[in-house]
C-alpha cells in the first residue's frame, strides 16, 4: 500500500475520530447545561418555599476564584506615582513606609497598600472630563484595574469625592477602594488601598463550594438570623483583601449575594457571613 | 505532476496534524470535562505549574511568625473598648487587620521618649489598638515577623504590651519594656486615619482594663482585660510522644551530632543518652530532651564567620524547634516566650511555650516547651519537652473571667491568665496567675 493511500486512511480515520469527540462534547456540554438548568430551577423553587424570589435570569458562578498572595514591589510603585506628580525622589520612613516628593506633587505608601497622593498643580486628567471619568483615567494611570462596580460620588457646591473599587484579573476587591477628592474642578488628591503589586502565589480553588452551596447556606443564614429579604437580584464573587504583615497582602475569595434587603457577603472556604466594612 | 503530487503529499500531512491536534483538545475537553479546567490545566502545563496549590516564588519568604497577641484591644473616638481574648476567629480578624500597623510603627519609629504610667494609661484611654503578647517578645524579631526592621533604640527592647494610639491624626507606638518597667513613646511614620476607619467598623464594646474600675479589682493587674467573653472552652488531651519512640537520628541531625559514630548508652531510669565528641543528647522517658556541650565550642548557629544576631538567633531556635518538638505537638502552636539578655553579643537566653487555640499551656513544674541558651553565637544548651496534644471535642466549662478576676483580686492579685494546665492525671482548663 502506498504512502498516498496509507495517509488517505489515517485522515479518514483522524476525521471519523473528531466526528465522534465532537458528539461526545456536545452530548457533555448539554448535559451540563441542562443539569445547571435544573438545579438553578430547584434552587428558585427552595428560596420560593421560604418567600424568597430568586430572578431566574441570575447567572450563578460555578466557583470562587483561587486565594491569591500580592507582594509589594517599590519600583513598581514609583513608577506608577510618577505619571501623576512627575519624576520623584523617594524616601524611606522605615516600617515599609515611603514618601515620593515628586515635580508635580507627593505620595505616601504603605506596605499594606494604603497610599495618599497630593497633587500640586492643575493636573491634565480632570480637564474636559467629568469627574468620575477623570477619576478613572487617573486610576488607570496608577496601574489599578477598576471594578465594574458603580463609583460612589458625593458632592457639594466646590467639591466632588469620587471613590471607586479596585479589581484583580477582572474580579472586584470589595474593601480595596481609592477615593478621588476634586475641587473646584481639579484632582487634588487620591488615597485609599489597592492590591500589592506582585502576583506571588494563588492556591486552587478546587476546595472551595460550589455557587449552590454558597446560596443554600446564605438561605440557612437568613432563615436562622431572621433578615428580612424578599428577592435575590445578584450573585457574583469578590476579593477581600488582608494585609497581616507588612509588604504582603492576600485576596481571599468571598461571594457577594445582592439582595433587595442589601448586600450579603460570604466567605468562599468557611461559608461564614462577613462584615466587609469590618474587614477593610 | 511531481509538483502536484508533492503538494498533494503536504496537505495531506497537514491535514493529519490538524486533525490529530483537535482529536487530542477534543479528548481533553471529553476528559476534564469544562473549558475553565482545561485551560487552567494547559496553562499550568506550559508555565510549569500543576495547577495544585503553587508555592511562593524563591526570595518571598521572610522569618516565619513564631508569636501572636494573645489580648487585642481597639479603643474608638468615644473611649469605648473591644476586646478579644486568646483564640477564635474575632482575634485572627483583628490581628489580620492591625498587625501590619504595629509591624509598621515598630520600624519607623522616632526616638523612644520615657514616660510616666499616668501618661501611658491615659493614652490607653484614648483612641488606639492595644497589643499584649503575654510574653516579652524583642521589637527587632517582632519588626521582622510583620515585615519590617526595628532600627535605632528601639531594636534593642523587649516589650510584651503595645499600643498604637491617636497623637493628633499621627500614630505614636507606646510599649512597656520588659526587664527596665518603664514606659516608651515614640512617634511613627505612620498616619492615624486608616487605623480609625478600621476601629470604627467593629462592633461596639464593653471591655475595660482593670485600672479603669479601680475599687474591688485594685490588686488585680492594672493591663488585665475584662472582655466579658463566655466561659466555655474545648477540651484538650495530652500524650508523650516518647513512648511511642522517636527518630534519634533526626533529633541528632538538628543538634549537629553524627548519629553514625554517636555513643549510646541507656540509664538506669531509662533515660537513653548519645554522646558524640563533647556533645550530649539525653532523651528521657517522660520527653524531656536535653542537649549539652561539655567544654569546647557548642553548635554554631550561623555560617562561620558571622556574628549571630538576635532575629537569627530565634530563627535558627525555630528551626530546631520545627525539627523536633513541633513536629509532634499536634493540635498545639509554640511561640516565643522571652528571651534574655539582649544584646547583639551573641549571648542569649531564648524559651518557648506552648499554646493551644491561643491559651497558654502550662507544663508540669512550670517548664518551658523548648529553652537554648546560646553563647558566643554558639547552641551550649538546649531543653525541650516534648508533649501531643490534641483537642478533644468536648466543651469544659471554666470559672467565668469576671469571678476569677474578683477572686484573684480578694486574694494575692496578679494576673490571672485561662490556661491549659498538663498535668499528669489529664490537662484541665483553668485561671493561673502570671508571672512576667
Amino acid at each position: 500500500m502506498d504512502k498516498s493511500k496509507i495517509k488517505s486512511s489515517i485522515i479518514i480515520l483522524l476525521a471519523v475520530v473528531n466526528v465522534c469527540l465532537l458528539a461526545l462534547v456536545f452530548s457533555d456540554n448539554t448535559e451540563t447545561r441542562k443539569a445547571r438548568l435544573y438545579r438553578q430551577e430547584a434552587l428558585e423553587a427552595v428560596f420560593a418555599e421560604n418567600g424568597i424570589a430568586f430572578d431566574p435570569a441570575t447567572a450563578i458562578p460555578d466557583t470562587a476564584p483561587p486565594l491569591m498572595t500580592l507582594r509589594r514591589d517599590v519600583e513598581t510603585e514609583e513608577k506608577s506615582f510618577r505619571a501623576l506628580i512627575g519624576r520623584a525622589s523617594v524616601e524611606d520612613q522605615g516600617g515599609n513606609v515611603f514618601f515620593f516628593l515628586g515635580t508635580a506633587g507627593q505620595a505616601q505608601s504603605r506596605g499594606t497598600g494604603e497610599f495618599e497622593l497630593m497633587l500640586l498643580e492643575a493636573d491634565p486628567i480632570a480637564a474636559g472630563k467629568d469627574a468620575v471619568s477623570a477619576a478613572e483615567a487617573a486610576m488607570k494611570k496608577l496601574g489599578y484595574e477598576c471594578a465594574d462596580i458603580a463609583p460612589a460620588v458625593t458632592w457639594d457646591s466646590s467639591s466632588t469625592l469620587v471613590t471607586l473599587v479596585c479589581a484583580q484579573d477582572g474580579i472586584p476587591v470589595r474593601n480595596a477602594r481609592i477615593s478621588f477628592y476634586f475641587l473646584a474642578g481639579r484632582l487634588q488628591t487620591i488615597s485609599g488601598a489597592g492590591p500589592l503589586d506582585k502576583k506571588i502565589a494563588a492556591s486552587a480553588a478546587a476546595d472551595y463550594p460550589d455557587g449552590i452551596t454558597v446560596l443554600m447556606k446564605f438561605l440557612e443564614l437568613i432563615n436562622q438570623t431572621g433578615r428580612v429579604c424578599g428577592r435575590v437580584n445578584g450573585v457574583g464573587v469578590e476579593y477581600v483583601m488582608s494585609s497581616a504583615v507588612s509588604g504582603s497582602c492576600t485576596l481571599r475569595p468571598v461571594w457577594h449575594i445582592e439582595a433587595d434587603s442589601g448586600s450579603f457577603f460570604i466567605d468562599a472556604a468557611t461559608l461564614k457571613e462577613e462584615n466587609i466594612e469590618a474587614s477593610a | 505532476m511531481p509538483d502536484k503530487t508533492k503538494l498533494a503529499d503536504i496537505a495531506k500531512n497537514c491535514v493529519i496534524v490538524l486533525l490529530f491536534a483537535s482529536a487530542v483538545f477534543l479528548l481533553s475537553k471529553v476528559v476534564f470535562n469544562g473549558r475553565d479546567r482545561l485551560s487552567g490545566e494547559l496553562s499550568g502545563f506550559f508555565s510549569g505549574k500543576s495547577g495544585e496549590n503553587s508555592a511562593a516564588l524563591p526570595g518571598t519568604n521572610g522569618p516565619s511568625s513564631a508569636a501572636s497577641p494573645v489580648f487585642l484591644m481597639t479603643t474608638s473616638e468615644d473611649g469605648s473598648h473591644y476586646a478579644v481574648k486568646y483564640a477564635g476567629e474575632d482575634r485572627e480578624k483583628l490581628v489580620s487587620q492591625f498587625s501590619a500597623y504595629l509591624g509598621e510603627a515598630l520600624g519607623s519609629p522616632a526616638r523612644p521618649e520615657a514616660i510616666t504610667e499616668d501618661l501611658w494609661r491615659e493614652a490607653l484611654t484614648g483612641s488606639g489598638v492595644f497589643f499584649d503578647y503575654l510574653y516579652p517578645q524583642p521589637l527587632s524579631v517582632l519588626a521582622a515577623w510583620l515585615g519590617t526592621e526595628a532600627s535605632g533604640p528601639v531594636s534593642e527592647k523587649s516589650a510584651r504590651r503595645f499600643l498604637l494610639a491617636d497623637d493628633g491624626g499621627d500614630v505614636t507606638l507606646y510599649f512597656i519594656s520588659a526587664g527596665e518597667n518603664r514606659v516608651y513613646s515614640c512617634k511613627t511614620a505612620i498616619s492615624f486615619a486608616s487605623l480609625a476607619a478600621r476601629i470604627k467598623g467593629l462592633p461596639a464594646g464593653s471591655a475595660n482594663f482593670a485600672f479603669e474600675l479601680g475599687g474591688e479589682y485594685e490588686k488585680l493587674a492594672p493591663y488585665f482585660i475584662f472582655s466579658n467573653e463566655s466561659g466555655s472552652l474545648r477540651g484538650l488531651s495530652s500524650v508523650n510522644p516518647a513512648r511511642e519512640g522517636f527518630d534519634s537520628s533526626a533529633l541528632m541531625d538538628s543538634f549537629g551530632m553524627n548519629s553514625q559514630i554517636a555513643n549510646k548508652y541507656a540509664e538506669t531510669g531509662g533515660a537513653v543518652v548519645y554522646v558524640d565528641g563533647d556533645k550530649s543528647l539525653r532523651f528521657e522517658t517522660a520527653g524531656r530532651l536535653v542537649f549539652s556541650v561539655s567544654g569546647g565550642s557548642g553548635l554554631p548557629l550561623t555560617a562561620s564567620g558571622s556574628a549571630l544576631g538576635l532575629a537569627d538567633c530565634v530563627s535558627a531556635c525555630l528551626k530546631i524547634i520545627n525539627d523536633s518538638i513541633g513536629l509532634a505537638a499536634g493540635d498545639a502552636e509554640i511561640s516565643l516566650a522571652g528571651v534574655s539578655e539582649l544584646s547583639d553579643t551573641g549571648n542569649y537566653t531564648v524559651n518557648f511555650a506552648y499554646f493551644a487555640g491561643g491559651i497558654p499551656v502550662v507544663l508540669s513544674g512550670g517548664a518551658y516547651a523548648a529553652r537554648f541558651e546560646v553563647r558566643g553565637g554558639t547552641l551550649i544548651r538546649a531543653e525541650l519537652h516534648f508533649r501531643s496534644f490534641a483537642f478533644t471535642g468536648d466543651t469544659v466549662l471554666v470559672l467565668p473571667e469576671k469571678q476569677a478576676a474578683v477572686i484573684a483580686a480578694a486574694g494575692p492579685g496578679g494576673e490571672p491568665v485561662l490556661s491549659y494546665e498538663d498535668r499528669p492525671d489529664g490537662v484541665v482548663c483553668t485561671w493561673i496567675s502570671h508571672k512576667e
